[in-house]
């Protein structure tokens, strides 16, 4: 009796001083309490939240990271509301977000664009080079009987399935017609990336719309078909920030991420996430120690 | 074979990030199983007492016990209030579920306990409170640490779903590695569920033992 | 909030076409009704020599605790990613098999013995006792792990549209993920209207597949075990 109570004891003290601590999942956001960094609900956000993370801490910030918070229309919420100080963001799709109308395309239009649309309490830092914009992306099987471009789908689109998340369809469906000529014989709403690359390498959809810096474009051999006439806009990479919550200097050292961060960086981070399965931690130790700020 | 699992243990990160959803998957799984045997206690003693109250306590024990967790999670928050992606829903999720499954068994439990014990207690001076607390409760212990247990071992493997509306815990490693795509992460999950709820089960065994020490000593108090 | 969610569930719009709820609701009711009969067919045959002979009982206590364990997301994850999306079915089916099993076995352990007794008196060989004694006194615990074994199903179903299987749970997935709440406790409450209906459906199938006087028998101890969703 005596030698079974007490490892009981042990582990109930133990389990009970888990359940007592303060609740791990509650982010503080406190004035003056720590700078929290969050991320949307995909690998390459929670990376560049590691990234950001880690660059304010080397500018002297305590910093508190909240990953996976999950659809645009709650982090943004929360950056404006201050529960969040910084999240990292893409500047076509965070335009769109405040203007639905939006029309520009080309990397700067997009930017000033955005710059002008942003509410009160909201800014954005530098926009980096890195750019992860949508692309559709197909086999290289039917690559290779004639479809590389967009301007390509025209004639085919009857035949072919496209998979892409459920916001897809209101947003492009219409304007894929119209610059392309292209209607496809059906659009399967696929949510996440990976169950995307499935379908399209099983054969269920023979078109798949992807992030450009996808690592499994290369690993399985996928052709992005070009966009000639420009129909997704940029999607430069840059830090959303609540107003009033980074100094000078936690500022100048996102930037000076930006400043370095390329979509080859991107890619090859993407893709030391997914074939080497790097936690992405670690890979933001590793980027920004090579930043000396 | 065990390659890749020293290459994920060598990276302090995944080490941190393993303890972090370990600690919050814990939390998770002990405050509704402690929340809901303290609400199914009375629950289930209002049943035994209640005759008409009876057939529907535990009608909607059933139905709550039917409904997806999935659902439940998502559901919560226009019910409650709570944040959509607040570990609330599931904690909350979890205590009705764990109630639900405990309700039963309680009545069942105290039902069982023979009336010549009860006349007893009552013959000594026993008030109905302290009869309940000191002599049904405890003899109903045996029969409620089975279904304790199958209420913990579901709890635990239930959390993992919070991560579909992104709470974390475990269940995290499991999107991260669907996502990423990292069958290490996964399985390593998959295993810290279960030894999770292996420890829980064996913790709550002992705790069994120490709440009824007369079982070992020399036979039963009370025949069948 | 609670008006937007009615909005969502009555538009027509909603409905219709391949993604709709329709289509939807469908194929989670085929996936689900397809998993548990599989079980079925795997685990009553099973049970029922399992419980009739006696022989590996350990092993159905020990497998159905285990599996209780196991997470589903992680099971269903991990099928989807070392094989392909439908290898995700396959967990649904290895969900269901515990609660059947261990239903099935102790069903026929819980049949009285001087009914089997009784049987052997009469000169039944050991086939017909299993046939004519033990499986229909079985039926009420057997069903009732059918219908333990549906809810399971029923539930990770929901879970298993993470990685692209369909049904019920992708509108929720999906609303999740493009922050469209509406859409997402629409589809919950789906979710959970089909697991109650379906679960009603089992119920009154179990009242006419059982006989009445082992119902009877059975109404009296109350037999549904309990497991878990």
């Amino acid at each position: 009796m005596k030698r079974l109570l007490a490892p009981v004891l042990v582990l109930a003290t133990a389990m009970g001083m888990l359940a007592g601590c303060s609740d791990p999942t509650e982010a503080g956001d406190d004035s003056g309490g720590p700078i929290v960094v969050g991320s949307a609900n995909f690998s390459e956000s929670q990376l560049l939240m590691e990234i950001y993370a880690e660059a304010l801490r080397g500018a002297g910030a305590d910093v508190e990271t909240r990953g996976r918070i999950g659809a645009r229309e709650v982090y943004v919420k929360a950056v404006r509301d201050g529960e969040i100080s910084v999240i990292p963001e893409y500047t076509g799709n965070l335009l769109r977000h405040f203007d639905e109308q939006a029309a520009a395309t080309g990397a700067d239009r997009v930017d000033s664009e955005l710059r002008k649309k942003l509410p009160d309490g909201l800014r954005v830092l530098e926009r980096s080079a890195a750019e992860n914009s949508d692309v559709l992306a197909v086999t290289s099987e039917t690559a290779d009987s004639g479809l590389r471009s967009m301007a390509d789908l025209g004639q085919r689109c009857g035949e072919l399935v496209l998979g892409a998340p459920a916001e897809w369809k209101p947003r492009w469906k219409q304007r894929i017609s119209e610059l392309y000529g292209c209607t496809f014989s059906d659009i399967r709403n696929l949510q996440s990336g990976s169950v995307r690359v499935q379908a399209l390498t099983e054969g269920r959809i023979q078109v798949a719309n992807l992030f450009s810096t996808t690592a499994a474009i290369d690993r399985e051999n996928l052709v992005k078909l070009d966009d000639p006439k420009n129909m997704y806009p940029a999607q430069n990479v840059l830090p959303l920030v609540h107003r009033g919550d980074l100094n000078d200097e936690q500022r100048k050292a996102l930037n000076k991420v930006s400043e370095r961060l390329t979509t080859e960086e991107l890619t090859r981070l993407n893709k030391r996430m997914s074939v080497d399965k790097a936690n992405p931690r670690d890979l933001a130790k590793e980027f920004v120690s090579g930043l000396d700020l | 074979m065990f390659e890749p699992l020293v290459r994920y243990f060598s990276s302090p990160s995944n080490r941190e990030v393993l303890f972090e959803q370990f600690a919050q998957h814990v939390y998770m799984a002990l405050v509704p199983l402690v929340v809901g045997v303290l609400l199914a206690l009375p629950l289930g003693r209002l049943a035994q007492r209640v005759r008409w109250l009876r057939a529907p306590l535990l009608g909607g024990a059933g139905i709550v016990y039917t409904l997806p967790s999935l659902a439940v999670f998502v559901l919560l928050p226009s019910l409650i209030g709570t944040g959509y992606t607040s570990p609330l829903n599931v904690i909350i999720a979890l205590t009705l579920y764990t109630a639900a499954l405990l309700v039963r068994p309680v009545l069942d439990a105290l039902e069982a306990v023979p009336s010549h014990v009860t006349t007893a207690a009552e013959a000594l001076g026993y008030r109905p409170r302290r009869r309940f607390l000191s002599v049904e409760l405890p003899l109903a212990v045996p029969a409620l640490t089975s279904a304790v247990r199958v209420a913990s071992v579901s709890n635990i493997s239930l959390i993992s779903v919070g991560a579909l509306i992104g709470v974390g815990g475990l269940g995290r490693l499991f999107t991260v590695g669907f996502e990423r795509p990292d069958v290490v992460q996964t399985v390593v999950g998959i295993v810290a569920t279960v030894l999770l709820a292996l420890a829980v089960d064996l913790l709550l065994v002992g705790l069994w033992r120490l709440l009824t020490p007369w079982e070992r000593a020399g036979g039963a108090v009370i025949g069948e | 909030m609670i008006t937007e969610i009615l909005a969502w569930l009555t538009d027509p719009a909603n409905w219709s076409g391949a993604d709709g709820i329709l289509a939807q609701t469908w194929l989670h009711l085929l996936y689900s009704v397809l998993a548990v009969v599989v079980a079925v067919l795997v685990a009553v045959p099973l049970g029922l020599y399992i419980g009739h002979t006696g022989r590996g009982s350990v092993l159905v206590v020990g497998f159905g605790n285990a599996m209780r364990a196991l997470p589903t997301l992680g099971l269903v994850t991990l099928l989807a990613m070392m094989f392909r999306g439908s290898a995700a079915l396959a967990a649904l089916v290895v969900l269901a098999i515990p609660a059947v099993l261990s239903g099935t076995y102790s069903g026929v352990r819980a049949v009285p013995a001087h009914a089997v007794d009784a049987a052997r008196g009469m000169g039944m060989t050991s086939g017909q006792r299993l046939w004519k004694v033990e499986l229909p006194n079985a039926l009420p615990l057997l069903m009732g792990g059918v219908r333990n074994a549906m809810l399971q199903v029923m539930a990770t179903t929901a879970v298993a549209a993470y990685v692209g299987l369909g049904g019920l749970g992708q509108i929720l997935i999906s609303g999740q993920q493009t922050g469209a709440y509406e859409r997402m406790a629409g589809a919950a409450i789906l979710i959970a209207l089909l697991a109650v209906l379906t679960d009603l459906a089992l119920a009154g199938f179990s009242r006419l597949l059982v006989p009445r006087g082992v119902l009877l028998a059975a109404a009296k101890s109350g037999t549904r075990s309990r497991w878990r969703r």
